[in-house]
Order: C-alpha cells, then sequence, then structure tokens
C-alpha cells in the first residue's frame, strides 16, 4: 500500500533515529523524544500523548516486526506547519493479524485515540510505517 | 548494526543537543559505564552539538556505540576539511582541547562512502 497522493513527506526530517529493533531500545526512543520535546517547547500533556503513543509503535515493531531474528526500527520527526508528524519505521513482516499475538491489541486504537491522525502504509522502499500527527500548541509551534 | 548502536540524523539546530546527549546518555548507562564517565561522555557530546553544525550540510550525523569498554561517536559526513575544524573548535582558552583532553582516542578520517568523519572514543576505565 503506497503513501496516498498529498500525504509525501518532507526530503529532510528534523530527526532520524535508527537502532536495532530491541525492547531495551524502545526506552532510548522515548528519551529521544522527550529531548525533542523539551527542544521544541512542546506543552507537557502533548509530550505525554506523543511518547506513549510512539513507544506503542515501536513496541509493536519489537514484538511483531521480526519473529525470526532482529532488524532495524527507525523513527523519523517532521515539524511543519504546528504539527508534529513522527513515522515509526520497519522492515518486518509489515501489519498483519496475528492469532498468535501476544498483546491485548490496544496499541494501534490507542496510538489513533492520543493522535490527531494516524496511517498505516508502506514507503516507496515497501518498508512499515506507522505515521502519526500531533497538533502542538502555539507555544511549540512559535 | 551492532546492538548496542544508534544512528542520529538530526537537522542542525537546538535539537542537535537535546536529543544526541539523552541518546549517548541512555546507551552509555546501559552499558554500565560509570557516573564520572558519563559526565564525560556528556561534556564530549555537549562539544560536538556545539560546534559540529559548522562543519555539516544542515544535518548533523552521529553514530553512536556503546560496548562493555566505552562509547564511540562518530559524526560523519563533514564537509571538507570539517573534521579538523570540528576538532579544532573544542579548544577552551585555558582549558585547551576538551575532546583531547576528556577522550581516550580522537581520530580524524574517511568514512568507507568516501566522507569526512570524526571519531571519538571514551573509554570506561581510563587508559
Amino acid at each position: 500500500m503506497a503513501r496516498p497522493p498529498g500525504t509525501e513527506l518532507p526530503d529532510i526530517p528534523d530527526l532520524s533515529l535508527t537502532l536495532p529493533a530491541r525492547a531495551e531500545n524502545v526506552a532510548v526512543v522515548r528519551h529521544a523524544i522527550g529531548g525533542l520535546g523539551e527542544a521544541l517547547d512542546v506543552d507537557d500533556q502533548t509530550l505525554s500523548d506523543v511518547k506513549l503513543a510512539v513507544t506503542e509503535a515501536c513496541t509493536n515493531t519489537v514484538v511483531h516486526a521480526y519473529p525470526e531474528g532482529e532488524g532495524p526500527l527507525e523513527v523519523i520527526a517532521y515539524l511543519h506547519d504546528a504539527r508534529l508528524m513522527i513515522v515509526v519505521r520497519d522492515e518486518g513482516l509489515g501489519i498483519v493479524p496475528r492469532t498468535d499475538s501476544p498483546g491485548l491489541g490496544l496499541g494501534l486504537p490507542l496510538i489513533a485515540t492520543l493522535a490527531e491522525s494516524l496511517e498505516l502504509g508502506t514507503d516507496e522502499g515497501r518498508r512499515t510505517e506507522v505515521r502519526m500527527t500531533f497538533r502542538l500548541g502555539e507555544q511549540a509551534a512559535a | 548494526m551492532a546492538a548496542n548502536e544508534a544512528k542520529l540524523e538530526i537537522r542542525s539546530g537546538p535539537l542537535v543537543g537535546a536529543v544526541l546527549s539523552r541518546v549517548v546518555g541512555m546507551l552509555a548507562a546501559r552499558a554500565l559505564c560509570p557516573i564520572d564517565r558519563l559526565d564525560d561522555a556528556l561534556l564530549i557530546t555537549d562539544a560536538i552539538a556545539a560546534h559540529a553544525p559548522d562543519y555539516t550540510n544542515g544535518q548533523v550525523t552521529v553514530t553512536v556505540t556503546a560496548d562493555d569498554d566505552g562509547i564511540t561517536l562518530v559524526v560523519s559526513p563533514l564537509r571538507a576539511n570539517g573534521a579538523k575544524g570540528l576538532l579544532a573548535a573544542a579548544e577552551l582558552p585555558g582549558v585547551g582541547n576538551v575532546l583531547e583532553r576528556v577522550a581516550d582516542d580522537v581520530e580524524t578520517g574517511t568514512s568507507a562512502e568516501g566522507a569526512e568523519q570524526l571519531t571519538v572514543r571514551l573509554a570506561f576505565v581510563p587508559a
């Protein structure tokens, strides 16, 4: 499923962080997002929502993307037009139903609740993407 | 990609220091870096974050690798003569060069892709 027309991402992100998709690295991503929020002066509630949503998306990658081994987890952030778009990308199986899933299946609905918008898809290289957009307050957008 | 490795690409500006210091701090702490050397690692990180934007083309790329013995930061790609420029920029009056004084190994060189790079290695137990 390619990215729909009109939803193309800017060429150069504000932040890109690539790590092995391991459970302990979810905390590294969360911490990095905390630094991003502090530098952008994002209000506490919004930053809390962003961190929780990104944590859920990264956890999905760690749990589901690479059942046979390990691969990369990439988190990319774009600041544009008073909005923060965060893409969590992997090179794994894709988002498919799992009857043997160890989770409760609440991750994506939770992200959808926290974010202004949520898109699931693949990029040009057929890598799996979870794209979340958060509206920032006027303070952060300035 | 090594188990305890992270590659960061950050647009030049206030995000560089804020994000890089957190990632370095997390990876170093997870590798059981002693607290005094964690402080040194963050000093190195601050020096790189402060000056690297002057030697890149709008985006700072740093690969951070932590192992049992230390942590390594590779800043690449840099502009022509950027590695030596970045190293020289860490000179502080009356103190000397922060990177050379604090780190155990500092190297300027060329990456496998042919780009200039600065490699800074901090051992958890000083040599």
